[in-house]
Parts: C-alpha cells; sequence; structure tokens
C-alpha cells in the first residue's frame, strides 16, 4: 500500500504540474503577449480555463493531504524550512485566482479589469517560479546544521541560484504547456502562428534553463548531479522528452491537436519522472531521516486508510474529470461562459 | 491562523448554502418556466462562483497554513485525523469539477443533468463542511489514538476511530444549520433590502422566499442541535461547558444570563441568575451537579470572560433568529404575508449580518473554550507553534491578506447587487426553459 500511496503523491505532483501548470501558463502568455492583441487573448483565456481551472488546482491540495497523512515529519520538515517560499506561493495563489474570477464576474467592468488583469498575469508568472524554487530546494536538499542561525535555517534551503533556475524552468515548462495546450481551442491560423512562436520561445527559455540547472549542479557539485547522472532511467526518460518535442511539432503541423497536446505531457512528465527516479526513494535530497519515503510514512494503519481514501476518491474523481473534459473539451458548441 | 479560520469559516458558510438556494431557484425555474427564477438563478450563481473561488483559495492555504504554523501539532495530528481530510480533498475535488459543469455548462448539457450538477455542488459543500468540522471535532475530543507518556509518543494510530471521534456528529451537525441560518438570513436581509427600497418586487419577493425558507428552517432546528451539542460538551469536555457558563464552583449550577466572570473572586457580577437550570438542562434536575472551574488548575481554563460572552452573543442572536423564523411561518397564515410587511422586511435587512456574527461567535465559544489545549487533554497549543523566529510576520501577512480579500469580495458584491436592476429586470427578451 505504501508504494501506491507513494505513486499517487507523485501522480497528483506530475498532474498539478501538468493542468495547474498549463493554467499558470495561459497567464504568462497573456503577459508576453503585445498589448495590442491582449484582450483577444485573454478572453481566449477565460474560454479555455474558465470551466477547468478549479479543478486543474485542486490536486495540490490531494498532494499536501497526502504529504501531511501519510508523512508528517516529511511534512513538517518542509512546512518549517521553506516556510517563507510556501508562503509566498499561497499569496500567488490567492491573488491569481480571485483576480481570475473576479475578472470574469465583475458585473461592472471599468478602471478596475486593468488592476484584475495585471494581478492575474504577474501572480501566473510568480507562482510557478516559487512552486519551482520550492521544488528546486528539495531537489538540491535540505540540509540544516546543528543550531541553525536565521538563515541557514529558513532562508539558505530555498535561496540560492540552482532553486532559483528550477525555479525559471518551472515557468518556462507552465508557458510552453499553456501555449501547446491552448492552439487547439484557438480558430484562426495567424493566432495560432503566434502561439506556435511562443511555443518554440518558451521550448527555448525550458532547454536553457534546464541547463542552467544542470550546469549550477554540476558546479557546486550537488547531490542531485551525481543521482541524475548515475542513473540510467532518469536520462532515458530525458532521451525520451526530447524525442516527444520533434513528434509534437509535426502533429501540431497536421492540426493534430490532441495528439500535440499528449506529446506535450509526456515530455513534462518524463522530465518529472526522471527526477523522480533519481531522488527516489527520497524525496528531497539532505540526508534528513524524514526525506526519505520509505522511513519517514506514517503508521502502517494510516497508509491503509489513507490508500483507501485515495482509491475511493480517485474512483469519484476519475470519471468526474472525464466527464468535465468531455463536456467542455469534446463537444463542438460554443460555450456559454456567464 | 485564527484569522484566516474566521474569515474562511464565512467564505466557506456561503459557499456551501448558495448553491442550495441556487438551485432550487434553478428548479422552480425549469418547472414554473418563470423567467424572473431564471434571472434568479443566473444571478445567485455568480455569488457562488464568486465565493467559491474565494472559499477554495482560502481553503488551499488554511491546508498548507496548518503545516506552516502548527508543524508541531500537525506532525502528531497527520497521521490520525488526516482521513477527514482526505475524504474532504475528494470532496471538494468533486464540488470544483461539479461547480465547472455547472457554471459554463449552460446549453451543453441536458437541462436536467445540467441542474443535478448544481445539487452535486450543493451536496459535496456539506460533504466537505461536515468533514472538517469532523476534524476539529477530533482536536475537541481526540480518539483513536493511545498517547504514551513516557516517550510521548502517539501510537497505535486509528484514523476511523479518529474520524467518528465523540464530538464529530453534534459540531457537524450545529455547524451545517449554522451555515443554513447565516447564510440563509443574509441573502433574505439583501433581498428585503432591495424590496424596501422598492425595487422589482416579482424578483426579489420569490429571492427573499427561497432563503427565508431554508433559514427559517435550520433556525429553529438550531437550538435542538444546540442544547444536544452542550449535554455533550457537558460529557467531553466539562471545563468548556463551565467556562460557557461561567460556572465557577462545582455543584447544582445556575442559568445565568448576561453578567461578566470575574476570575479575581471567580464569581459572575450584575448577572441574571436562573436557578438550578442549567443543572435542570442537562441532567433535567435542579439540584444535579454540574462540574465547574474549579475542577482544574487556573493554568488550564481558558479564558472565560471570552467564552462566556461569546457563548451569550451566539445565544442572543440565534433567539433573535429563531423568532424571525417563527414570525416568518405565523405571518404567513395570516392575511399579509411576513414578507409583505414593511417593519419583517426591516428586522431582516436588522438580521442579515446577525447569522454570521452567531457563526464567528460559536467558533470563538469552541475554540477559546478549548484553550490552552490545541489537542484537548494531550498537546498545549504553545507547544505546537513553529519554532521560526518572526513567525508574527506570517501572521500579520495572512491577516492582511485576508483582509483585503473580504473587501474585495464585499465591494464586488455591492457591485454585483447594484447592478441587479440592470441584468436581472424583466428584460424585453423572453427566456424559455432550453
Amino acid at each position: 500500500m505504501i508504494y501506491f500511496v507513494i505513486f499517487c503523491l507523485f501522480a497528483s505532483l506530475t498532474l498539478y504540474v501538468l493542468f495547474a501548470g498549463a493554467d499558470f501558463g495561459a497567464g504568462i502568455l497573456e503577459l508576453l503577449t503585445p498589448r495590442s492583441r491582449r484582450s483577444y487573448v485573454a478572453s481566449l483565456t477565460t474560454r479555455a480555463i474558465g470551466p477547468v481551472w478549479e479543478a486543474n488546482h485542486v490536486w495540490l491540495i490531494l498532494v499536501i493531504v497526502i504529504l501531511f497523512t501519510g508523512f508528517p515529519s516529511l511534512h513538517t520538515l518542509l512546512a518549517n524550512h521553506l516556510h517563507l517560499p510556501i508562503l509566498f506561493l499561497l499569496l500567488g495563489i490567492i491573488v491569481r485566482g480571485t483576480a481570475f474570477v473576479f475578472r470574469h464576474y465583475d458585473a461592472v467592468k471599468d478602471g478596475l479589469q486593468r488592476h484584475y488583469r495585471n494581478a492575474f498575469v504577474y501572480s501566473s508568472m510568480l507562482t510557478p517560479l516559487c512552486l519551482g524554487v520550492i521544488a528546486g530546494a528539495g531537489i538540491r536538499g535540505i540540509d540544516i546544521p546543528e543550531n541553525p542561525d536565521f538563515h541557514a535555517a529558513y532562508l539558505a534551503p530555498w535561496l540560492n541560484g540552482f532553486s532559483f533556475f528550477v525555479g525559471l524552468f518551472t515557468v518556462s515548462i507552465c508557458g510552453y504547456l499553456a501555449a501547446v495546450f491552448i492552439m487547439g481551442e484557438e480558430k484562426s491560423p495567424a493566432e495560432r502562428k503566434r502561439y506556435a512562436r511562443q511555443a518554440t520561445g518558451l521550448l527555448l527559455a525550458m532547454v536553457g534553463s534546464g541547463g542552467l540547472v544542470f550546469a549550477t549542479a554540476y558546479r557546486e557539485d550537488l547531490a542531485f548531479w551525481g543521482a541524475f547522472t548515475g542513473n540510467a532511467g532518469s536520462i532515458g526518460m530525458v532521451g525520451l522528452a526530447t524525442l516527444s518535442v520533434p513528434l509534437m511539432r509535426h502533429w501540431l503541423r497536421q492540426d493534430r491537436y490532441l495528439l500535440a497536446r499528449l506529446a506535450a505531457g509526456g515530455q513534462v512528465s518524463l522530465i518529472l519522472l526522471a527526477v523522480y527516479t533519481a531522488l527516489f526513494p527520497h524525496f528531497v535530497l539532505g540526508g534528513h531521516p524524514a526525506s526519505d519515503l520509505l522511513t519517514a510514512a506514517a503508521p502502517d494503519k494510516t497508509i491503509n486508510m489513507l490508500g483507501g481514501a485515495l482509491i475511493v476518491g480517485l474512483s469519484i474523481i476519475g470519471p468526474s474529470i472525464a466527464y468535465l473534459m468531455w463536456v467542455f473539451k469534446g463537444q463542438k458548441e460554443s460555450p456559454d461562459a456567464s | 491562523m485564527a484569522m484566516s479560520l474566521a474569515f474562511h469559516i464565512i467564505f466557506a458558510c456561503i459557499g456551501m448554502v448558495m448553491p442550495w438556494l441556487m438551485t432550487v431557484a434553478h428548479f422552480r425555474w425549469l418547472r414554473t418556466g418563470d423567467a424572473s427564477y431564471y434571472r434568479l438563478t443566473k444571478a445567485w450563481s455568480k455569488g457562488v462562483a464568486i465565493f467559491f473561488v474565494t472559499g477554495a483559495v482560502s481553503g488551499t492555504v488554511l491546508s498548507f497554513e496548518m503545516g506552516l504554523l502548527w508543524p508541531g501539532f500537525m506532525e502528531h495530528a497527520g497521521p490520525i485525523f488526516g482521513m477527514p481530510f482526505s475524504l474532504e480533498g475528494t470532496a471538494f475535488f468533486v464540488e470544483a469539477i461539479a461547480l465547472g459543469l455547472y457554471l459554463y455548462g449552460w446549453k451543453r448539457m441536458q437541462r436536467w443533468v445540467h441542474w443535478g450538477t448544481g445539487v452535486v455542488v450543493g451536496i459535496s459543500g456539506v460533504a466537505s463542511g461536515v468533514l472538517v468540522v469532523a476534524a476539529n471535532g477530533w482536536m475537541n475530543s481526540p480518539s483513536g489514538f493511545v498517547f504514551d507518556e513516557v516517550t510521548g509518543t502517539y501510537g497505535q494510530v486509528d484514523p476511523v476511530a479518529a474520524l467518528f471521534n465523540d464530538a464529530w456528529l453534534h459540531q457537524s451537525l450545529h455547524m451545517t444549520l449554522a451555515a443554513f441560518v447565516a447564510t440563509g438570513f443574509a441573502v433574505a436581509g439583501i433581498h428585503a433590502w432591495l424590496l424596501l427600497k422598492g425595487r422589482n418586487r416579482a424578483f426579489h419577493l420569490k429571492a427573499a422566499r427561497i432563503a427565508l425558507v431554508f433559514a427559517a428552517v435550520a433556525a429553529l432546528l438550531q437550538p435542538l442541535s444546540g442544547h444536544q451539542a452542550a449535554d455533550r460538551v457537558a460529557e467531553l469536555q466539562p471545563t468548556k461547558l463551565a467556562a460557557m457558563e461561567a460556572h465557577y464552583e462545582t455543584g447544582p449550577a445556575d442559568m445565568i444570563i448576561g453578567g461578566i466572570p470575574n476570575d479575581a473572586t471567580e464569581s459572575v457580577d450584575y448577572a441574571i441568575r436562573l436557578p438550578g437550570m442549567l443543572s435542570w438542562l442537562i441532567h433535567f434536575d435542579t439540584e444535579a451537579e454540574v462540574a465547574g472551574l474549579d475542577q482544574v488548575a487556573p493554568a488550564d481554563r481558558p479564558n472565560v470572560p471570552v467564552v462566556h460572552f461569546a457563548y451569550q452573543i451566539m445565544i442572543g442572536l440565534g433567539m433573535f433568529l429563531a423568532a424571525l423564523s417563527v414570525g416568518f411561518f405565523v405571518l404567513n397564515r395570516s392575511k399579509t404575508p411576513a414578507l409583505a410587511r414593511r417593519w419583517y422586511l426591516k428586522a431582516l435587512v436588522l438580521a442579515a449580518p446577525m447569522g454570521f456574527l452567531a457563526v464567528e461567535a460559536g467558533w470563538t465559544v469552541t475554540e477559546v473554550g478549548r484553550q490552552p489545549w490545541i489537542i484537548y487533554g494531550y498537546m498545549r497549543t504553545a507547544d505546537a507553534v513553529t519554532a521560526m523566529p518572526g513567525i508574527q510576520y506570517s501572521f500579520y501577512a495572512f491577516t492582511a491578506l485576508y483582509l483585503v480579500l473580504s473587501l474585495l469580495v464585499t465591494l464586488l458584491m455591492v457591485r454585483q447587487i447594484r447592478m441587479v436592476p440592470v441584468l436581472y429586470d424583466p428584460a424585453p427578451v423572453s427566456l424559455q426553459p432550453a
């Protein structure tokens, strides 16, 4: 059962990055769009993510619930030492969600719209940055010296170049996913071309920031470097991820958007999987006893209960999401978003 | 944390109850084809969307905040009371999906299926609420583990027993009813105010009536649930009950109305006393012994005046709302129904914030009444707080954020309500059920 729970943990995290990531990405794309096209892009964004964005974000709640129920000491370790970036992440989530909904539902369309928009696009950028910084801190390793001062305990784990580059990498992933995902919603070929250009640019940003991540890991001789390069599985998966890029482009050219989306989603999932594989059985590096998923697990009874609850939950959630997607993405009628 | 919860409880209550009002209006529209019900459904569904998102983000933040601020608590409590949270996650997920379908699904689904997604929103919302309150019940009445005095560890964890702790039922029942009372009266109050201003009568009359039926039924059931809850608290947390009633000395207990509890003299000044009534309420015997605050050392007592005042405020507001509810049903049997009387509408406007004040007061009773414990009898609140220095800035940040959020939601609601005549007054286009 413990392996099933760990599987669910990684799976929810991946789904969060894929779906919420694309969601954040939609805001990032809006930020990168020239002023003249913004209102058009904004309405497409609302149409594309309006019905699904709430559901996309619940994956994060699943991650946190699995962590504190199933791996309490690990949860405590993260909550303690990554307090600040998590705080910023939460601020970002609040601002973004409310700005998005307010922009759409405010009955009076006036000057406030501009503020909603700014709040939405900038928090769409900052939230995944924080998420990436948190992930980066975990990958780099949470290693707290004895009797740490404030800096060593609460800043050093995440305030460093490596974590920042992982943050940039995460932001590029989100923008990239959104650009590929949203192309299927777009009717006009000219606009599609614009998104294709943005996708290419963001893919390059991904490669660039990914390169910086590895360069830093190598230069600073982080444990992650050895764990990753010494793991044939991880390297193979990154190779596969790279191979999926031409495939995705091919499908895009043929206007087969579902396949292109799957390829882009698969690419990102493979990258994440490569990282999980390199870390496993650790969730974060750094040698703290709580960082090992197998030893930090809660008592068997709790794990079994959690596994059971996850099975029940997912068997309800799975079909519901499929129905949601079918209603909004599978059918052809124009949506009536009011 | 307390501030976040204080805000979240309001957002969550509205998010829990508004879908029910909305689906009733929707049902009436589908049944009667009366276009004003359609407009009402649309108007309320926007409210649902706004409150759902604020409830959802404040809930997400809370799920993190517990760990950020109370790592000591979560490390031990997580495996034990994680069960309701993992189930709540599911309920919340379903709610988010159903709401997406409902809000954006007009004309995309068979109309009764579409209506059904609204019902699912309502049911999963209430289910989430019940589960979260069950987790709080566990803090009041911990079960499902064996505490090792020597090592200070929590062993033999049984999450199912923790979920069905002794406090889950009465707390969830009381809270769910409270949500209906508070939201129902708030919504009815807003529509009553617009009725008084002579706005579109057909629309607001229907709105106020739907909201009031929910509110009034819940407000009349609430005293019963409250009585049962007090009985259970007397049994499970005698200190809390004693603080609520400001009952210092163990023995036959008077019911104390009002008054200022004085910790120094262990008595209540300026109070009205109903001799033996508290004993009678709990044991049906005016001479029966009720445990007082003297059963525990002063260090183990909550802040008596705060708990007592909050409790009295909650009861007072609850009684007023129950009286309004009785008035509603009685007047409706007469020639002039309640909503046609101006004084009744004015009373409703006055009552609009009362339900939420009562909710906050009641929540203060249960939380402050549990102090100094975070897990009643096992872990002190002071031992659970994070060791991070400068943590108060985190508290301030969250508080400021919630204040801004509430202001924004209020502003948005005001703008929404101001636009009601423009958006929902009878339009020339005829609307038929699609």
